[in-house]
C-alpha cells in the first residue's frame, strides 16, 4: 500500500453506472454510489438482488460488464484482487484448512516483505484484537463458528487494509452470537477508523451496524441513507415495505372542496403530507408505520381518523400488535407499547384509529 | 430403519465373502502355485514344500532385466505426464461452465476398446512417420491412463472451494502463489493418486505396448512371450512378483491417504 496516491477527496470507493450481466440475467444495473472514507456502509436487499455481485466487483472477483469501479480515486475495473486496497471477509469465511490459525492470519503478511518474527508479532496482535489470544497454534477445524468468524476477520485486518469488505459476515452464526458480533464489528469499525462495506440480507444487522445503508432490489439501487432516514422517509414503496413493518394504502391523488390534496383509496379519503410533484389523478401510496397510529378515544383527535374493526390482537412481549380492518377492507396493523398487564387481548370489536398526516409518507405508486 | 434380522445378516455376510473370494481368489491361487517347487501347476502340499525355486530362476532369464527396466521407465514417464495432464484438467474443470461435456470428452477414451486404440495409434504413428519406441508406448499409455487419472484428480478438485483461492488472491497472492500455497496442497492427494494410476495401469498394460513397442519389449510383452512359448512355472513367480509390487504400492498410497486424513480432518 506504499505507493498509494493520496486522494484528496473523502471518497474511498466510487461506483459509476455499474452493470453486471451474466448471460441474459442482469445482476446489477446502473448502480452509482459513493462510499466515504471511514464509513460503515451496508448493502441490504433480498437474496438475488445483486448486492453480493456488487461487493465482488469492488473486491475484484467479478469484472463489470459496464460502468466503473474507482478505489481511492483510481479506476480499478481490471485490477486483480491482490492489487486493490480492499480485503474481503468471505461469506463462507474461506479459512485455509491446511494451515493453523497463525498460518491463516500470516498468509497476507507474507506478501508484504515481513520476516517470520514480524509476521508472528502482528498475527498475535490481530488475535488479541478479535479476542482470540492463545489460539495461534490451533487447527482451523477445531474452532467453533464464532472463533472461525474472528479468525477470518483477523486475517483480513492484519494486513491493515484501508477498505474492508464483508460478505454476509455473520451469516454462519446462530442468533445470539450474531447479535453480539454485530456490536463487536461496530466497535471494531470505530476503533480502526477504516472503511467497512458489508452485504447482508438481514435488516436488523444492517440497521444495527451501518452508518448508511444502500437498499438494492433486482440489481437497482433503491435508496442510500441512514437507518433513520430509510425508516422515516423511504423514497420508494420497496424501501418502505422492506424496512420494518409498513401499512401501505394505495390510491389516487384528489383535491377536496377546500383545495387540499388527499389520497382516495376505496372510497376513503386520507390527509397526506404536503409534497411537491403530485398532480390530481396520480397514482400514489400512503405509508404509515404501525407504531405511529393511535387506537381508541385518543385517535379521534388525529386528522386521519377512521373507525375500524379489531380482528386480532397479539401479545408480542414489548408491544401489542393489533390487526384492524378499515371500512374499505384495507388491513391496518398497529403496535402499542405493552405497559400494563391489564391490557385486554380479546378482539372483534369496533373502535377508532388515527394518525396525523405528518406521521405518514406519500410516495409514487410503482407499477407491479 | 428396520432391524436387520439374523438370516438377513447371515446372507449378507455370505454374499460379501463370496464376492471378495471372486475378486481375490484367482490372484491368491496364482501366488500360491508360484511357490510350488515341482513343474506341476498346483499349490504346495505342505508349508515346508514352499520354495522360491522359480523366483530364483527369474534371475537367470536373460531378457527379463531389460523388460523390467523398460516397463519401469514407461511407467514412470506415464505417471509423470498423466498426473501433470490430469492436474491441468482439474484446473480447467474449476473454471468451465459446461462441466459435463468436458468430463464426457475426457473419459471417452476409456470406452474405446484397447485393441482399437492400439491399432489406430500404431497406424497413425506410421502415417506421420514416427518410429515405434519407448515414447510411442508412453503416448499410448498416457492416452489409456488419463481418463482414470483425471477422475481421481477431479474428485479432489471438486472438494476445493473456489472461495479459498479468492481469499488467497484477496490477501495478496499472485495466481502462481495461490496455486502453490492453496490449490496444490489441497489437491495433492488426487495428483499423487493420478500418478499411481498412471504407473500401475502402464505397468500392467499389454495390448497397446504390444502394438507400439520398438525392439525393446515391456514386462507384459515378455510375459506373453513366455506363456506362448510353453509355460515355464517361473512365469507364475513373475506374476507373483508384479502382484506383490502392485499391492505394495497401493498399500503405501492407502497409508499415505489415511495419514493425510488424520492430520487434516477439515477436508470433511
Amino acid at each position: 500500500m506504499k505507493n498509494r496516491i493520496e486522494s484528496k477527496s473523502e471518497v474511498d470507493v466510487s461506483l459509476k453506472d455499474l452493470c453486471k450481466r451474466f448471460g441474459d440475467f442482469t445482476a446489477v444495473s446502473d448502480l452509482t454510489l459513493e462510499v466515504h472514507k471511514g464509513e460503515f456502509l451496508t448493502f441490504l436487499g433480498p437474496s438475488g438482488s445483486g448486492k453480493t455481485t456488487t461487493l465482488r466487483m469492488i473486491g475484484g472477483f467479478e469484472t463489470p460488464t459496464a460502468g466503473e469501479v474507482y478505489i481511492q480515486g483510481e479506476l480499478a475495473n481490471d485490477k486483480p484482487p491482490n492489487k486493490r486496497a480492499t480485503r474481503t471477509v468471505f461469506q463462507d469465511l474461506a479459512l485455509f484448512p491446511h494451515m493453523a490459525v497463525g498460518g491463516n492470519i500470516e498468509y497476507g503478511l507474507s506478501f508484504q516483505g515481513l520476516n517470520k518474527k514480524e509476521r508472528k508479532t502482528k498475527a498475535l496482535k490481530a488475535l488479541e484484537l478479535v479476542d482470540l489470544e492463545g489460539l495461534y497454534e490451533r487447527k482451523v477445524a477445531t474452532l467453533s463458528g464464532g472463533q472461525k468468524q474472528r479468525v477470518a476477520l483477523a486475517r483480513a485486518l492484519v494486513t491493515e487494509p484501508p477498505i474492508l469488505l464483508l460478505d454476509e459476515p455473520l451469516g454462519a452464526l446462530d442468533e445470539k452470537l450474531r447479535e453480539r458480533m454485530q456490536g463487536e464489528l461496530k466497535n471494531l469499525h470505530k476503533r480502526l477508523g477504516i472503511t467497512f462495506i458489508a452485504v447482508t440480507h438481514n435488516q436488523e444487522e444492517a440497521l444495527t451496524m451501518s452508518d448508511r445503508i444502500a437498499i438494492i432490489d433486482r440489481g437497482r439501487l433503491e435508496q442510500v441513507a441512514t437507518a433513520r432516514e430509510l425508516y422515516e422517509s423511504p423514497k420508494s414503496e420497496f424501501v418502505a415495505d422492506f424496512i420494518g413493518v409498513a401499512n401501505i394504502i394505495r390510491g389516487k391523488i384528489i383535491e377536496d372542496n377546500a383545495g387540499v390534496k388527499k389520497l382516495l383509496s376505496d372510497g376513503l379519503e386520507f390527509f397526506i403530507p404536503s409534497k411537491e410533484g403530485f398532480n390530481i389523478g396520480d397514482n400514489a401510496i400512503l405509508v404509515v408505520r404501525p407504531e405511529r397510529i393511535e387506537i381508541g378515544d385518543k385517535a379521534r383527535k388525529s386528522n386521519n381518523s377512521f373507525s375500524v374493526r379489531v380482528r386480532n390482537i397479539f401479545y408480542k412481549g414489548a408491544y401489542l400488535e393489533y390487526y384492524t380492518v378499515l371500512e374499505s377492507s384495507q388491513e391496518i396493523r398497529i403496535r402499542v407499547e405493552s405497559k400494563s398487564s391489564s391490557q385486554d387481548t380479546s378482539a372483534d370489536y369496533k373502535t377508532t384509529i388515527g394518525w396525523n398526516e405528518s406521521d405518514s409518507v406519500v410516495l409514487t405508486r410503482e407499477p407491479k | 430403519m428396520g432391524r436387520v434380522t439374523v438370516p438377513k445378516r447371515v446372507s449378507l455376510w455370505a454374499f460379501t465373502i463370496l464376492a471378495l473370494m471372486f475378486i481375490f481368489l484367482p490372484s491368491a491361487y496364482l501366488l500360491l502355485i508360484s511357490f510350488e517347487p515341482s513343474e506341476l501347476e498346483k499349490v504346495p502340499r505342505n508349508f515346508s514344500d514352499f520354495s522360491l525355486r522359480w523366483y530364483i530362476q527369474l534371475f537367470h532369464q536373460e531378457r527379463l532385466p531389460g523388460a523390467i527396466r523398460q516397463s519401469v521407465m514407461v511407467g514412470l514417464l506415464t505417471a509423470g505426464i498423466t498426473s501433470f495432464l490430469s492436474l491441468l484438467s482439474g484446473m480447467s474443470y474449476r473454471r468451465l461452465r459446461k462441466k459435463s461435456y468436458f468430463l464426457g470428452l475426457l473419459i471417452f477414451p476409456m470406452f474405446v476398446p484397447g485393441i482399437i486404440a492400439a491399432l489406430s495409434l500404431s497406424v497413425f504413428f506410421r502415417l506421420i512417420s514416427i518410429r515405434s519406441s519407448m515414447y510411442t508406448v508412453v503416448l499410448g499409455h498416457v492416452l489409456y491412463a488419463l481418463p482414470y487419472a483425471s477422475i481421481v484428480t477431479l474428485v479432489s478438485f471438486s472438494g476445493l472451494k473456489e472461495g479459498l483461492i479468492e481469499a488467497a488472491r484477496d490477501l495478496g497472492a499472485s495466481g502462481f502463489r495461490a496455486f502453490k500455497d492453496i490449490i496444490f496442497p489441497l489437491t495433492r492427494g488426487g495428483i499423487f493418486g493420478a500418478a499411481l494410476f498412471g504407473f500401475l495401469l502402464s505397468l500392467n498394460e499389454f495390448i497397446r505396448a504390444y502394438f507400439l513397442s520398438g525392439w525393446q519389449e515391456t514386462l507384459s510383452i515378455y510375459m506373453f512371450g513366455q506363456m506362448k512359448g510353453g509355460a515355464d512355472p517361473s512365469i507364475y513367480a513373475l506374476a507373483g512378483l508384479i502382484l506383490s509390487v502392485s499391492i505394495f504400492l497401493v498399500l503405501v498410497a492407502l497409508i499415505y491417504y489415511s495419514f493425510i486424513r488424520y492430520f487434516s480432518r477439515s477436508f470433511a
